[in-house]
């Protein structure tokens, strides 16, 4: 992979994030697609197995880092590091469990490993913050309610994969991207979970 | 690896009284992202702004608006500043110690865009501590809507997060609403031919005597809802009610001086419970996301942050 190309999509994609989330979010629910997550998916199943966790990692801190989120009822800020990283993470070893066993370019196994990948670093998110919420009262968290948000916001991130997906595989090759990865590599990545 | 992944947890559920050096982080990352943020922020708007229709009023009529606006929002700040001349009127004659209002000043701040977590979402404006923003300033959409304030923990050098009051991590707020005063455009005044109609009988009472008090909640739909309070009523008095359409004025003691009387919306929805308390539900007339807000900045930060900015 080349990385300045690959810190510039990250660029991209974060501005995306910061900018699209809100005003895609479904009516008045919290339902949102993840701009990073599909980057995130992407370089997961093209990526070198051993580099996948701390990429996903990464891009979940940076995820992490443009988020605040008010507490004491809004009275002050809080930029919380890690929830977003340690979801990416997760979300991470799971494409590299699932990518050997699927095709890399079809549309509906990128839309599928989304949706799933999503899934799994949402769900990670909600479990890490609900152990703050009960160390840290400042924090008003309602689980469930959240969950569900953010189960819709998995499929519609995979919805908006369809659309993304083949973009980021035309940018391949600027990213530095091969065609071929060791399906050996994946299976080596399963057998350590 | 499983150190990283420990100290993230760590991290994760540091409380937030402990936490507040992470905010520079943050800081740093959103000074990174708005070179990017800002012009994407921007197309969205103009979508956004066209697909609501709000392009389509006449110019010149919105700038009346705006003006109107502008000097009701100074009528009921003077109003509550009267107010407040008598409090501490009252509270000299008991010998307390009084504190002075402070001057403000209007400063312009585009906005880079918003932080959308699921859970809230706030907005990034490109107006900092080195142009006199503090924590806790008010922020006001075209001068007179209010928009949200800046919590602790909200400002970095040139960029600043503004919770807004719809969001619902805010938290309630009490208001006024003065009974006639509605939201009807400027337009509407006027006949076709452009000319003043001769009935000018709907003036609204201005009374702040007469003002109906509320205190409103975000339900996180982008609307404020709550009950309207129960008048203290004498056997031949007649409250005033709320009607669809009227605006709705914060009055609340929490929020600075500087923020009072600002618009909080108007009333779109009435629902009238069985024991016969009304249940108002008040929408903001700006669309989120807003190109520009104007900080209410206290005058001697301002002039702190000046003398700061110039020395270095």
């Amino acid at each position: 992979m080349n990385p300045v190309a690959l810190c510039i999509a990250a660029y991209v994609f974060l501005g995306l994030e910061a900018a699209l989330r809100g005003p895609l979010a479904l009516g008045n629910t919290a339902a949102t697609p993840s701009f990073m997550m599909i980057l995130m998916v992407f370089l997961a199943i093209h990526g070198q197995a051993r580099m996948v966790p701390w990429l996903c990692m990464a891009l979940g801190l940076a995820v992490d880092l443009i988020g605040s989120r008010p507490v004491n009822g809004g009275e002050v800020l809080v930029t919380i590091i890690g929830p977003n990283a340690l979801g990416y993470f997760a979300a991470g070893h799971l494409v590299l469990a699932l990518r050997g066993i699927m095709l890399r370019r079809n549309p509906v196994a990128f839309f599928f490993l989304c949706c799933c990948g999503a899934a799994m670093s949402q769900l990670v998110i909600v479990v890490v913050l609900t152990c703050r919420s009960a160390v840290d009262s400042s924090l008003e968290w309602s689980p469930l309610a959240e969950l569900f948000a953010r189960l819709g916001g998995s499929l519609y991130t995979g919805i908006v994969s369809i659309l993304i997906g083949p973009i980021l595989h035309a940018a391949s090759g600027l990213m530095g991207i091969t065609e071929g990865y060791n399906r050996r590599d994946s299976r080596r990545v399963m057998r350590r979970m | 690896m499983a150190l990283a992944i420990a100290v993230l947890f760590l991290l994760t559920i540091l409380p937030s009284r402990y936490a507040g050096w992470t905010n520079w982080f943050g800081n740093v990352a959103d000074f990174v992202l708005a070179p990017i943020q800002w012009p994407l922020n921007l197309v969205v708007g103009v979508f956004k702004r066209s697909s609501e229709g709000a392009n389509s009023r006449d110019p010149v009529i919105a700038a009346l608006e705006r003006e109107r606006d502008k000097y009701k929002d100074a009528y009921y700040r003077t109003l509550g500043e009267l107010d407040q001349s008598r409090t501490q009127m009252a509270a000299m004659t008991r010998g307390m110690q009084l504190n002075n209002q402070l001057p403000f000043k209007l400063l312009p701040a585009p906005v880079i865009g918003s932080v959308f977590d699921g859970a809230s979402q706030l907005l990034r404006i490109r107006a900092g501590a080195k142009n006199g923003v503090t924590e806790g300033s008010v922020v006001a959409v075209e001068g007179v809507d209010l928009l949200g304030r800046i919590p602790i923990g909200g400002v970095a050098d040139r960029i600043s997060k503004v919770l807004p009051i719809i969001d619902r991590a805010a938290r309630p707020i009490s208001v006024l609403i003065f009974p006639g005063e509605t939201a009807e455009d400027l337009a509407a005044e006027f006949t076709a031919a452009g000319a003043i109609p001769a009935a000018q009988s709907a003036v609204p009472n201005l009374d702040p005597g007469s003002a109906i008090a509320a205190q409103l909640t975000p339900t996180g739909s982008g609307t404020l809802s709550g009950p309207v309070e129960a008048p203290r009523m004498r056997a031949d008095y007649t409250p005033p009610r709320p009607a669809v359409g009227m605006l709705v004025r914060l009055r609340d003691s929490r929020w600075p001086a500087s923020a009072q009387m600002l618009i909080v919306g108007r009333i779109t929805m009435i629902d009238t419970q069985s024991n016969g308390r009304q249940i108002i539900t008040v929408t903001p007339r700006y669309v989120l996301p807003v190109a520009d807000v104007l900080v209410r900045v206290s005058g001697d930060d301002a002039a702190d942050a000046a003398t700061n900015g110039g020395r270095q």
